[in-house]
């Protein structure tokens, strides 16, 4: 189904042509240059902590990264007024700098509140930081002075396709080296500002206009965009200089994206509420660990891994089938109570059916520890192999394999999504008596959304017992049910590219912010109830999501109908 | 047949638990047809509030005058819980697609399990939670002094910006002073006041005129300084209350389970009647569920709130035209779930003898069950069913022969009569009282 | 094209029987909504369905479509008995509209037509996550389809429209466009006029006019007389969920008793019978 993804301005700054003052944009220029050179000053006394910011002329990665925001912003400025202002027609400079000018005014505060912590006191902050902070709020002032004008319409823009295939290449390669960068920073603060400079960077884009055009050429070169969103992927062991630390982490990311995206095609398209999901993962570990060569596994039969995948993704399938036949007549909010119930029952089961409550299936509370690693074609994932000069270890050969996992969960997805079967999902999301008064097999279409969300965790639940090396029941608890659940809210149902995002974040920002780690569950049901208060369609909503929840907003309506027209007059 | 007698004793005991819960959800689900997920979390926060109480007030003590007044302090902890709920989480949500309300009130249970673990171990965060809420609550005041409505769909945040900032930045006074200097004398401590009101209405006013042009309305002057005002009081108070009674008290940890007060008459020797060993705690719930039933009845058939409510439930938008107040009807069903989870709680520590945080969660979706089993949006119903509910899961326990019976199965079986039941009978033993909205 | 009497007294072949609804009997507890109602409608022939607020109308259609099961009463579609089943009534070839639009609210209108081909189509997953021939076979057909259909009712510039942002008459025609992508033989309009002003309605008559031309029987359920007096072959008048008369157009005008049940004598109105909606 056509779906564009893009996060929406707030309609209530839709800029509308409005007169600047004259000092704004010389003040701009000021802010840049300012910023630039309290940049290359020492910023902190104290060389030890946030990678070293305390060599003049010597910027470290927090004061390049400040650098990055300010040729951005000139960049801005010189499509505003000089130079580039072919590119100042199409883009908004003016909002740009404006996200650019107070995020990274934001960013210099933390960084001096960071400074200020990590090494006991206000002292120990360098005028260089303050000179930077000084331009930041400069850049973000003239901003708000800047005159704001009416545009070109970005989804008539268009560049020669040779450059457009390789400004994806590139925004795919800038991510990868993002992400490298920011896994690889070692302590939280230095990743909190990462944080702020990534989504400083990401809003001024958006402001900017710059990635709805990178939106639109991407569904253009479709291909090239997922080819080189897999290649980013792929390479990203390689950036690792072989350690393994981050790959434990990524693995565990990819894991939970499968699984979430499996979700997302009972939840995301056929609006099936499933609370109990979890216990589908669940059982294709189990599966994995009573039939692996572990000295706890309770069944005989060792089969080679491939067929493992299947027998336990099948399972899972059998599973989904058994729970969805009685369940899935029954009304939205039971089902959601009853696949809960099944998912603890399926953790009772595991937790009682330990010979003593019942047949020895699952060892009990104790789970199946000692799992060895995988063998597939001789090729033992447990080894750590050099390719290319750069060793990769155990878990970067689980990232791989999940890789592979992850694309054939999405490539699912997408196919299905613009099928019969997916259109069949969302008319029975949207009104199921009038899907089946159109000949829909409402009930056969929602035992299938199980059985493949179903299989599709399986899979993935087969491959996490290996890496994680033990199953036990209270891996398979309702929170991470609600977690999966979360993901995909938070993320943007129903699309892909959100559900990956939701997916990381979740899984990531926990193992990041490890100082956190008391609170987390706590910010967790905060940030639930925010979200579906503030922006229940996620942050990457499809258009007609945000237009479900956001019904009386009829500027939003309008520009749709608009943005639907552009592509498909781009087509 | 002792036995028998036995497990029935037991069974009527865990069914009277259960059916005070479950009249949360039927009551709750029958007015806004929604399945109230954290309600579960209402009912722990009820026995943890009873304990609150008691470790404030009668550390140490057991007499039976206590029992009282730990119930009435587990009916203020839930029944604010629960209306704060609706407010806050709920209320915005009406109108909205089912998944919004199904996670928030997933949300609201995560969050309310943490909030209470975090609070028993480390009490001073209550500071910063009573900080917050007392920005919030002058934020109300001055949104009641200044008679705007301030969820109001249309209202942005520049509407909302010059309470907020008033109140915020009062606070942020009052806590930037305090920090420097714990111990001020009274007079002192009045002109902190006075100081942190001021600056507030001050900035409160600025950030008004920045957003004259944008903003629905004015927030006039006298509205500001109250929220100012309001939120510094309040923020001193409960900064007085944090000092003279919570820090000092020894607050057990969260992270096991906590030991629920044992207050004489309703716990102790159990009795013996016949073969049959009646617990004195057991009694209490029991007793409790009648009195509640009782109580119940008269409320929802011969009193003007309790016609309110049938009306609602069976057509709100009638209702609503014949000058119900259908909000403050949704807000009293709330608080009357809330009321006998309470009183449920307090009934979970005696019997139990602890408490823990994560006690709402199995019990919450078993009363679930039994409302549905009885019919959902039935209130009786839900006391039959939280009956039968608890009678059948004691027979199970004990006369399912093999290796599938046994305690370590039970929690099964309430699953598995709900799945039959919303299969088979879905409007339960007595029938659902549901307007079929579709 | 406008439209005049003598279209409907053209030497067209009204064919054999294709819906013979008997005795069809709805009751809701105590309430007799459907009463003994008998209806043919033979190949190429239009029916109109008419009858006051309440007097079952939407109810008999719904039991024909097995919205319902009726209490009593036999419905044959092409000889052979329907089950009250309504993905084998779409099956065996009747297809509907909702008096308020049920469209698919989220999907553009080329989707929701699409949804329409669902049970004409038979792609399963497999095939669907494999791109094999048989799904690039049916997508294509499916798709081009679905243009045609919205190029018939005449909404074809419109097929990314979202159905929830098109006018009311658009979606009234996207309705039918759905209901005909089921390869109907018959097609049940409820209350296709409903809220538009006099040129819609006109377009709305030669629309039906286009798809009984097309091979379709069809039966129309309205409240404006001159619309299904100029429309129809035969017209049905229901009472208070009874048969009250079936016959021409001018029969049915001319009868004491159907005027008598719209204007009324000045008694009671009649009790609106539940039901009347899904």
């Amino acid at each position: 189904m056509t779906d564009v993804e893009t996060p929406v301005d707030d309609v209530a700054e839709a800029p509308v042509a409005k007169p600047g003052k004259p000092i704004a944009w010389p003040l701009g220029l000021v802010g840049v240059a300012l910023v630039i050179v309290g940049s290359f000053l020492s910023w902190s006394y104290d060389g030890s902590i946030l990678n070293d910011l305390s060599i003049n002329f010597y910027p470290g990665g927090l004061q390049i990264l400040a650098i990055i925001v300010a040729v951005l912003s000139l960049v801005l400025l010189l499509a505003e007024r000089g130079p580039l202002t072919k590119l100042g027609t199409w883009l908004d400079a003016t909002l740009g700098l404006r996200a650019f000018g107070v995020g990274l005014t934001l960013y210099m505060a933390l960084v001096i509140v960071a400074i200020s912590v990590e090494s006991d006191g206000l002292i120990n902050v360098n005028p260089g930081a303050y000179v930077t902070l000084v331009g930041a709020a400069l850049i973000a002032v003239s901003a708000y002075l800047l005159p704001l004008h009416q545009l070109r319409d970005m989804s008539h823009a268009r560049l020669p396709d040779w450059l457009e295939i390789f400004l994806i290449s590139a925004m795919m390669a800038v991510v990868l080296f993002l992400a490298a960068y920011a896994l690889g920073l070692g302590d939280a603060w230095s990743f909190i500002l990462c944080l702020v400079f990534v989504a400083t960077g990401a809003t001024g884009l958006f402001r900017t206009g710059a990635m709805t055009f990178m939106s639109h050429a991407g569904q253009r070169h479709r291909k090239v965009l997922t080819l080189a969103a897999f290649a980013a992927a792929f390479l990203f062991p390689f950036t690792q200089n072989g350690s393994d630390a981050n790959m434990s982490i990524a693995g565990s990311v990819l894991v939970f994206s499968a699984t979430a995206m499996g979700l997302n095609i009972v939840v995301g398209l056929a609006g099936l509420l499933d609370l109990g999901y979890i216990a589908f993962l669940g059982s294709g570990a189990y599966v994995a660990a009573t039939l692996s060569t572990s000295a706890f596994a309770t069944i005989n039969w060792k089969p080679p891994f491939l067929l493992v995948m299947l027998i336990g993704a099948g399972v899972a399938a059998l599973l989904g089938l058994i729970i969805g036949s009685p369940t899935l007549r029954v009304s939205g909010d039971y089902l959601a109570i009853v696949t809960l119930g099944f998912g603890e029952i399926f953790r009772f089961s595991m937790f009682n059916l330990d010979g003593n409550n019942g047949p020895n299936l699952t060892n009990g509370p104790n789970g199946i520890p000692g799992i060895p690693d995988l063998e597939l074609f001789g090729f033992n994932f447990g080894d750590a192999h050099t390719v290319a000069g750069i060793e990769l270890g155990r878990f970067s050969n689980y990232y791989f394999l999940l890789l592979l996992l992850l694309g054939f969960v999405i490539l699912t997805f997408a196919r299905l999504n613009n099928s019969r079967i997916g259109r069949g999902w969302v008319a029975i999301r949207e009104d199921e008596k009038a899907a089946e008064a159109m000949g829909v097999n409402v009930f056969g279409l929602k035992l299938l959304a199980f059985a493949v969300g179903a299989f599709l965790a399986g899979l993935a639940g087969t491959i996490k017992a290996h890496q994680d090396g033990a199953v036990s029941p209270d891996q398979f608890i309702f929170l991470e049910s609600a977690f999966l659940l979360a993901a995909i809210v938070l993320g943007g149902m129903g699309t892909i590219a959100g559900v990956l995002l939701g997916a990381t974040i979740l899984k990531l920002l926990p193992e990041k912010l490890r100082f956190f780690s008391e609170y987390r569950l706590f910010l967790f049901g905060i940030l639930l109830v925010l979200m579906m208060r503030f922006r229940p369609e996620g942050l990457v909503a499809s258009k007609r999501r945000q237009l479900e929840f956001h019904e009386e907003d009829e500027a939003l309506a309008v520009e749709v109908e608009e943005e639907r027209l552009a592509v498909e007059e781009a087509k | 047949m002792d036995q028998f007698l036995q497990q029935l004793v037991n069974g009527l005991t865990l069914g009277s638990l259960y059916a005070l819960i479950a009249v949360g959800y039927t009551v709750v689900y029958g007015i806004v047809q929604l399945i109230n997920f954290a309600h579960g979390e209402v009912f722990m926060i009820g026995a943890f509030g009873a304990l609150t109480t008691y470790l404030l007030f009668f550390n140490g003590k057991t007499s039976v005058w206590i029992l009282p007044v730990m119930i009435v302090g587990a009916m203020i902890a839930s029944v604010g819980t629960a209306v704060a709920m609706e407010r806050v989480a709920y209320r915005p949500l009406r109108n909205a697609p089912r998944l919004a309300p199904l996670i928030t009130a997933i949300g609201i249970s995560v969050f309310l399990q943490e909030f209470v673990r975090l609070f028993y171990d480390q009490p001073q965060w209550t500071v910063v939670v009573l900080t917050g809420l007392a920005i919030g609550v002058g934020y109300l005041i001055g949104g009641r002094v200044a008679k705007i409505d301030l969820s109001h769909p249309v209202s942005k945040w520049f509407d909302r910006a010059p309470l907020l900032g008033a109140a915020g930045s009062a606070v942020a006074v009052w806590v930037v002073v305090r920090l420097v200097n714990p111990d001020l004398n009274a007079l002192l401590i009045v002109g902190v006041v006075v100081l942190g009101a001021l600056v507030g209405t001050a900035i409160g006013w600025l950030a008004g005129a920045a957003v004259r042009r944008r903003a629905r309305s004015q927030t006039p002057v006298p509205a500001i300084a109250a929220a100012a005002a309001g939120a510094v009081v309040i923020a001193e108070v409960s900064w007085v209350l944090y000092e003279k009674l919570i820090s000092n008290v020894d607050w057990p940890s969260a992270k096991l389970r906590i030991p629920f007060p044992q207050i004489d008459v309703v716990t102790g020797t159990a009795l013996q009647v016949g073969g049959v060993t009646i617990q004195r705690s057991a009694i209490f719930t029991i007793g409790a569920l009648a009195v509640c039933s009782v109580l119940l009845w008269f409320f929802v058939n011969r009193t003007r709130m309790g016609r309110g409510m049938q009306a609602v439930s069976q057509d709100p938008d009638t209702a609503r035209l014949m000058g119900i107040n259908v909000d403050r009807i949704i807000v009293v069903a709330f608080a009357l779930g809330a009321v006998l989870a309470a009183i449920a709680g307090v009934s979970q520590g005696l019997q139990n003898t602890n408490i823990e945080f994560r006690m709402g969660f199995l019990a919450g979706l078993k009363a679930f069950t039994a409302a549905v089993l009885g019919g959902i949006g039935n209130i009786f119903g839900a006391v039959v069913g939280g009956l039968v509910l608890g009678v059948i899961e004691a027979m199970a326990t004990q006369y399912i022969p093999g290796q599938f019976g046994g305690s370590t199965w039970k929690d099964v079986w309430a699953f598995v009569i709900l799945i039959l039941v919303l299969v088979f009978r879905p409007q339960g033993l007595l029938g659902a009282r549901v307007v079929d909205r579709a | 094209m406008t439209v005049t009497d003598t279209q409907n007294t053209a030497e067209r072949s009204i064919g054999a029987p294709v819906l013979e609804a008997s005795g069809v009997t709805m009751r809701f507890g105590g309430l007799l909504a459907v009463n003994d109602v008998d209806l043919t409608v033979r190949e190429g022939e239009i029916v109109g369905l008419i009858g006051p607020n309440g007097a079952g109308k939407t109810t008999f259609f719904n039991c024909l479509t097995g919205l319902y099961k009726p209490t009593s009463g036999q419905v044959r579609f092409s000889g052979t008995p329907l089950p009250p089943k309504p993905r084998a009534v779409v099956r065996a070839g009747m297809a509907r509209t909702f008096q308020n639009i049920r469209l698919f609210a989220n999907m553009t209108a080329l989707e929701n037509v699409m949804v329409g081909r669902y049970c004409r189509t038979s792609s399963g997953a497999l095939t669907s996550v494999l791109h094999g021939p048989k799904f690039r076979r049916e997508e294509a057909a499916s798709r081009a389809r679905a243009q045609e259909l919205l190029d018939f009712v005449g909404l074809g510039r419109f097929t990314e429209h979202l159905a929830r942002n098109m006018p009311y008459g658009d979606q009234r025609r996207l309705e039918i466009a759905r209901a005909l992508a089921t390869d109907p033989k018959l097609i049940l309009l409820d209350e296709p006029t409903a809220g538009m002003n006099p040129q819609e309605t006109r377009q709305a008559s030669d629309l039906i006019f286009k798809i009984r031309d097309s091979g379709l029987s069809v039966v129309v359920i309205e409240h404006d007389m001159r619309f299904i007096f100029n429309l129809c072959d035969r017209v049905l008048c229901l009472v208070r969920g009874e048969a009250l008369i079936e016959g021409t157009p001018d029969e049915v005008q001319s009868d004491p008793r159907v005027i008598e049940a719209y204007i009324g004598t000045g008694e009671d109105e009649e009790d609106d019978v539940p039901g009347g909606e899904v």
